[in-house]
């Protein structure tokens, strides 16, 4: 044996080997804003969005009439230059209604979405990485958890605590909750077996530092596409309980509830039921058009 | 000679889209398979062999690829411009194909027996019954005891020796004139590998069929082939014989992948191995595309890519490498590298 | 198979167990005094007692439990406090809407959903799929109960070919099942497709196209009948989401069915119906999805042949 072996391990000289060496991952965040922009659809619905949380921060500029005030020349009116999407049946403006219903829709989604979140993920993280009964205890309570079907858990957790936009917030919440929690365990699951986990360990890193630096920023693209895709079911859930007359009270200008009332008149003014639907299904929508463009744009493995 | 070639390869290119651009993972590849005769195709994985395979068989659809040029001649006629119909008469009937995962190759929800009847019904014309005879005949000459109850079976009830063993039945038994195997010994124990390569030189005497033959491994090349088209990166670097190539491999690639077999009762120490990676398709080097690895790299090999060309001019044995043109011309001597 | 079964079937025990003790713990979760609820706003204290005895509420929670879950097998789950009828006796005649409209509901959603998402796998990124996965999230996005507003205004307030609720025909059903089916369909459409786009990138899609099969034969017996067994599943699970819908549905079209009790005994706090109800749904949840795993299992030759 001669030393041809060294003369091929020694490879080439310097400059040519960039050649064959593979690129440095590109900055990751200029990478997801490529993928994203482009599903023009989501990146819409993410516009739309946006422009609806500016409405209803700034709801009570953008109001034409005051929401609350009844008009009973106007009762039930169409849609007009005046009105745009008509009156209700106590002659009140349905536009600005809606307008600050938005407020509403987005404040009961958001926070019962964000409550599911972090107790999901804080049981997730601590079932996936301590594993053993901890983990047996949060996967059967999540089973228990989805053995009622969701709108259903909600709706009993409303009979026991009684009506109020309050108490739905706590029901939606709950029954997030096992959702987040799973999804995350899965993904703690197989952080944990990798390399820097196991090196973190090895010079003796607390869990607590381990879970908070190294798992949790892994679980991040997957807690923020489930968390847009639960705001769409948070609100439909919401506006669904309202409806039900076990959220909203009806004098409330919560989208739920305003097609609760403007059902009885079905036959007389669809507008006073068409537009605040319209209102719910754009917004649901979006949040899930936005939800399939970042899933696809940050975790292609979680298509499906 | 042409009246004598089963399948001839000319100028193939196919490109992958990806990301808004393209890549070429095939380009401008030519070879052909005389009648009876088996070729080996060889190369690393990712150096376009399977790629070249689909392309044949025209079994791109579903992925990004797509045949950019060139021709694919089967008996004479350009398979790639054929209609999709026409293609489907031959795939499985002329041309067929045994890949490289017995695991995953059958559907797991259909009987083997219903797997096996499906090309024979199709292109043989025959009735059920008389598929599923010719069904069990043919795993009988697959060497398959008890035909008779593995029809019935599920795929998971076999093991993975058993199961290429189906494939290569299903690939037989339309009596095709060309098998096209893509590393069909690679995903089995050592073993069943040389079972199944024995059974494969078998039926291909007695049937007298052409086969291309993709491997990385080359001492199946040395057992089963006749001739032998080295490929790298998309491109073939080399053609020759089985015995030249072990003999006298021309191409610094080839004499590479020679010095990285095992050999047994020859005292070495440590095995070689080519250093470096394929190179990314999408960067490829500008030159020879083999330029970053080769030990014997000039000047010249960065700068423009070599051509295939015949050695000594003699029409079976190809290389694309300056070192054996420049040889050719009378020009400096390389210093040879005594293959040990 | 006789393993799998039998394991999924033991599966179940705890699962019920929990959740019988859940829906036992609600009336005791309720802030307040179960028996004054129960005997109602305007009993006496005496009245308040005299129930608390009746119904055992003096007893310790486990010896309650054991006597409620004893009722239960006996087919007693208590009596309507708004009522006073058997609440079993209530249900029974409530059952029999909501099963055909949720059976109803799955089938058209099935159907449907399994075919937009074959066209739109099989036609990726062509309009066929961009139509069809709009249709899909546009179903998942849209309110169940706007939905069933929106088509009582059109097909029966408008055009009159269909009753604007009730259940004196076949007729009456279309509506609520189109309504209630919508969402399902969706998601079904939706899995089918990623599902049929995962099967046909399997090794043995490529080997049946080796063989020169026809497309359609590729699709339908090779790829189709795989991603079948995972539709299977998802479907099954969705039924839940059915149950939940029901409530809605049954609402707006004013059907006297299960959902529909529940929203009413609700608004009544008709405590021991609304115990009952949600014993129901999960229980039924629960057995949906034993029935779900089993055809799993059937579907699947590795599980069917696992013990031989």
């Amino acid at each position: 044996m001669n030393d041809h072996s060294t003369v091929m391990g020694s490879g080439a000289p310097g400059g040519r080997e960039q050649a064959v060496v593979p690129d440095k991952p590109k900055n990751p965040f200029g990478q997801f804003l490529r993928k994203f922009s482009k599903q023009k659809l989501s990146l819409i619905a993410g516009i739309f969005i946006v422009m609806l949380f500016l409405v209803a921060i700034f709801a009570p500029f953008l109001t034409p009439y005051n929401p609350d005030t009844p008009n009973y020349d106007k009762m039930m009116a169409g849609p007009s230059a005046d009105h745009w999407a008509g009156t209700d049946e106590y002659g009140r403006d349905i536009l600005s209604r809606l307008i600050v219903g938005a407020r509403l829709s987005l404040a009961v989604s958001l926070s019962s979405v964000f409550i599911a979140a972090v107790i999901g993920t804080i049981l997730g993280l601590l079932s996936g990485f301590y594993g053993k009964w901890l983990d047996r205890l949060i996967m059967r309570g999540s089973d228990v958890l989805f053995s009622f079907p969701d709108i259903l858990l909600a709706i009993g957790i409303v009979a026991i605590l009684g009506p109020g936009l309050l108490n739905v917030v706590i029901a939606v919440a709950v029954f997030g909750i096992p959702s987040f929690a799973r999804m995350i365990r899965s993904v703690t699951l197989s952080v944990k077996e990798t390399l820097f986990v196991e090196a973190a360990r090895s010079i003796g890193a607390k869990d607590s530092r381990i879970i908070w630096r190294h798992i949790f920023p892994e679980t991040v693209p997957s807690v923020i596409v489930n968390l847009t895709m639960k705001i769409g079911t948070a609100i439909l859930a919401a506006s669904s309980l309202s409806f039900l007359g076990m959220g909203a009270k009806p004098t409330e200008p919560d989208w739920g509830a305003m097609l609760s009332m403007g059902r009885d008149y079905l036959s007389i003014a669809p507008h006073v039921v068409y537009f605040p639907g319209v209102a719910i299904f754009l917004t649901v929508l979006a949040f899930n058009l936005l939800g399939d463009g970042l899933r696809d744009a940050l975790d292609p493995k979680m298509k499906n | 000679m042409t009246a004598n070639k089963l399948l001839e390869v000319d100028g193939l290119k196919t490109e992958f889209k990806r990301d808004g651009g393209s890549i070429t993972a095939v380009d401008g590849v030519n070879f052909h398979i005389n009648k009876g005769e088996v070729l080996g195709l060889v190369g690393e994985s990712g150096c376009g062999k399977s790629v070249t395979s689909l392309s044949i068989m025209r079994l791109l659809k579903d992925t990004p690829g797509k045949i950019s040029g060139g021709a694919v001649r089967f008996e004479g006629s350009d398979l790639t411009k054929l209609k999709e119909s026409d293609m489907r008469r031959i795939r499985g009937k002329d041309m067929a194909m045994i890949f490289q995962e017995p695991m995953t190759s059958l559907n797991p929800v259909l009987r083997i027996g219903k797997q096996l009847e499906e090309p024979i019904r199709l292109h043989l014309g025959y009735n059920r019954k008389k598929a599923r005879e010719h069904a069990i005949q043919t795993l009988k000459l697959v060497g398959i005891p008890r035909a008779e109850e593995l029809v019935d079976d599920y795929p998971h009830q076999l093991s993975g020796g058993m199961r290429q063993r189906v494939m290569i039945a299903m690939a037989m038994s339309c009596h095709p004139k060309l098998i096209i195997a893509d590393e069909p010994t690679t995903a089995l124990d050592v073993t069943i590998q040389a079972q199944i390569l024995d059974l494969m030189r078998r039926l291909k005497e007695e049937k007298d069929m052409g086969m291309l033959l993709i491997t990385h491994d080359l001492g199946v090349v040395a057992e089963m082939c006749d001739r032998v088209v080295v490929m790298y990166a998309g491109r073939v670097v080399e053609e020759a014989s089985v015995k030249d190539l072990f003999e006298q491999p021309q191409h610094p690639y080839t004499k590479g992948l020679i010095r990285s077999v095992p050999k047994l009762r020859q005292n070495v120490r440590r095995l070689e191995s080519i250093s470096g990676n394929v190179p990314d398709l999408s960067r490829m080097p500008a030159g020879c595309k083999f330029a970053p690895r080769c030990p014997f790299v000039m000047e010249k090999c960065l700068s423009a890519e070599p051509d295939l060309v015949a050695v000594e001019g003699r029409t079976d044995r190809k290389s694309r490498c300056w070192l054996t043109q420049i040889d050719e011309r009378g020009g400096e001597t390389v210093h040879e590298y005594s293959a040990d | 198979m006789g393993r799998y079964a039998l394991q999924r079937l033991i599966g179940i025990v705890p699962l019920l167990f929990i959740v019988s003790v859940l829906v036992f713990m609600f009336i005791h979760l309720i802030p307040g005094d179960p028996a004054r609820l129960i005997a109602g706003k305007e009993a006496t204290l005496e009245e308040i007692n005299q129930t608390r005895v009746l119904l055992g509420l003096d007893q310790p929670l486990w010896k309650q439990y054991l006597s409620y879950m004893k009722d239960m097998f006996q087919g007693d789950l208590g009596n309507s406090i708004r009522s006073g009828l058997p609440v079993t006796e209530m249900m029974k005649s409530r059952f029999l809407p909501t099963l055909w409209l949720t059976l109803l509901s799955m089938a058209w959603a099935v159907v449907i959903g399994v075919v937009i998402g074959i066209v739109s796998a099989v036609k990726r990124n062509k309009w066929p799929d961009y139509a069809g996965m709009l249709i899909a999230i546009s179903g998942i996005s849209i309110p169940g109960f706007w939905l069933g507003l929106v088509l009582i205004q059109i097909f029966s307030v408008q055009l009159g070919w269909f009753p604007t609720g009730g259940i004196d025909s076949w007729k009456s059903y279309v509506l609520p099942s189109l309504t209630l089916g919508a969402g399902i369909m969706s998601m079904i459409a939706r899995f089918s497709r990623s599902s049929m786009l995962e099967t046909m990138r399997e090794d043995y899609i490529r080997t049946a196209r080796a063989k020169g099969l026809m497309e359609f034969v590729v699709v339908g017996r090779h790829a189709l009948r795989n991603s079948l067994i995972q539709v299977v599943t998802i479907a099954g699970l969705q039924f839940g989401f059915l149950l939940g819908g029901s409530v809605m549905v049954e609402t707006v079209f004013s059907i006297p069915g299960l959902g529909r009790m529940l929203v009413d005994s609700i608004s009544f706090r008709d405590y021991t119906v609304i115990q009952a109800e949600l014993l129901l749904f999960a229980a039924e949840f629960i057995l949906i999805n034993l029935v779900v795993d089993l055809l799993y299992g059937v579907l699947n030759p590795k599980i069917r042949y696992a013990d031989n």
